[in-house]
């Protein structure tokens, strides 16, 4: 009966994701089975935004005016209804598509496509905000995970490592943005300071930010009004954004470091948000599964091992113990034997 | 080179590619953002976020003059008025400092496309008519913070938002 409607193949195509796993015994078997644990966990968060994306639809069948960026530049032919409408549920339908069949290429690059135009749709409206941008290159990337091509043992081992690589880049690309930022926060600093103005690492610069930021919108924060009475208590938070923000890449290739820089950068999108009423609720969400829930962690890890290799702090430990913590399961240190 | 190694080398030199061009675009918008126009392509960004500390800060505001034709004694600033939604969202904000660009650059039709989506996103369920005047506004951020003084304010034109 099913096999006369094609209704097989779609149940095939639907069976739960990794149902006939290659990932067991290894710790980096264990670490791939871990990666896709998150990938899911992923799709499922795209799933939460796209229904909260069309639970807005209001706000696209009120007609705003629109200034459309690139992926949606067609809209100005169909409205910003009907395409509200349309990129919504193309968006919510590939997330759930590529939630239940996450390991297939396709359903990923479709859902990639569609958060593309979702995102642009959102930020098609005079400024462009950048809470999605670290979510969007995480699923662009993660179009490039590998498909199972087989059961033999060296096509499982193959499939497992390609995975851990592809996660890896993700999570590089994440850490890159934040060196980005805190490489031209240096740069601008040092800059600003020369010319005898307040730079980013001057007593007076976060209460500085939060005085623009509460003028722009006229509104109030939780906690402003305590940074601009106290000024000099942004100092410590500006440095240490500095060390989060410009080492970041480098944590890449520390995996031991992953959790307690996720729990890091974190702690600065909670302190912009309480301080300037900046809420980068999406970025948070994403650097929590990428890097919070690292697979390239240890399951024994203890929680100084973080602490150990993280850029400055290398006296804390005996030599033994760095190079214990720095070998903890880097992803390139994963190689097939032919 | 066993075929690992291969995959290996060709997976390190493909992210070195993205990552050199990613940085090598974002950095191209950056250096044209500086004269003021959004060059940003999405979804390459440079993020360029809180880089620069406000000092002496230049920016355009828009001073309301009349709202449906009931003039405003003494004019204010749209953020400060309680008529329209509060907290003033920020991209409206945005919107009025590209208007002030556009306006200073010349490009009327640019400036109009942005005084009708102002209008027509943020102030049409308000108000019907607007009159004001664009201003360029110089301040300190502390200084005006705590005691809303502007180091300098120039009206640099006047104009209506309407349906």
């Amino acid at each position: 009966m099913t096999q006369a409607f094609g209704l097989s193949r779609l149940w095939r195509w639907l069976r739960p994701p990794m149902a006939s796993s290659a990932l067991t015994g290894s710790a980096h078997a264990r670490a791939a089975q871990r990666a896709w644990s998150i990938v899911h966990a992923v799709y499922a968060y795209n799933v939460y935004i796209g229904v909260t994306l069309l639970k807005n639809w209001q706000r696209w069948a009120d007609g705003p005016v629109l200034d459309p960026l690139w992926p949606v530049s067609w809209v100005t032919a169909t409205g910003s209804a009907a395409a509200g409408i349309l990129v919504g549920t193309a968006y919510l339908g590939t997330s759930l598509l590529a939630l239940f069949r996450p390991e297939r290429r396709g359903a990923r690059a479709l859902c990639a496509v569609s958060a593309l135009m979702a995102f642009a749709l959102h930020n098609s409206f005079g400024k462009i905000n950048h809470t999605y941008h670290g979510l969007l290159w995480v699923l662009i990337i993660f179009v490039f995970l590998p498909q199972p091509d087989g059961q033999t043992h060296h096509a499982r081992r193959r499939f497992r490592q390609q995975t851990l690589r592809i996660f890896w880049a993700g999570q590089a690309a994440l850490l890159m943005f934040y060196s980005m930022s805190g490489a031209l926060k240096l740069y601008a600093s040092i800059n600003q300071m020369a010319k005898g103005q307040a730079g980013f690492l001057s007593a007076e610069a976060a209460a500085r930010h939060v005085a623009h930021r509460l003028l722009q919108t006229n509104g109030e924060s939780l906690l402003g009004w305590l940074m601009l009475e106290h000024p000099w208590i942004g100092l410590p938070t500006q440095w240490l954004t500095i060390y989060l923000e410009l080492l970041a890449f480098l944590i890449a290739f520390r995996p031991a470091s992953h959790r307690l820089w996720a729990l890091g950068l974190i702690g600065m999108h909670l302190g912009i948000g309480l301080f300037m009423d900046i809420w980068f609720i999406h970025q948070i969400t994403i650097v929590a599964l990428m890097l919070a829930c690292s697979p390239f962690v240890r399951e024994d890890a203890h929680a100084l091992d973080g602490l150990r290799t993280l850029p400055g702090f290398a006296w804390l430990s005996s030599p033994g113990r760095q190079r214990r913590a720095r070998d903890l399961e880097r992803p390139q240190a994963v190689a097939v034997k032919e | 080179m066993t075929e690992s190694q291969r995959y290996l080398q060709r997976y390190w030199m493909i992210l070195a590619i993205a990552a050199f061009l990613y940085v090598t675009v974002a950095g191209v918008t950056l250096l044209r953002a500086r004269t003021g126009a959004n060059t940003e392509i999405f979804p390459i960004f440079s993020w360029d976020l809180f880089s620069v500390v406000p000092n002496e800060t230049m920016d355009y505001g828009l001073r309301v003059l009349e709202v449906d034709g009931k003039p405003l004694e003494p004019p204010q600033f749209l953020e400060q008025l309680t008529l329209f939604s509060r907290p003033f969202r920020i991209s409206v904000h945005m919107a009025i400092q590209e208007l002030g660009v556009a306006h200073v650059r010349g490009d009327t039709e640019r400036a109009r496309a942005l005084a009708h989506m102002l209008y027509e996103n943020h102030l049409g369920g308000a108000a019907r008519r607007v009159r004001f005047e664009l201003v360029e506004r110089r301040f300190d951020v502390l200084t005006r913070v705590r005691s809303g003084r502007f180091a300098s304010l120039t009206p640099i034109d006047l104009a209506e938002l309407h349906p």
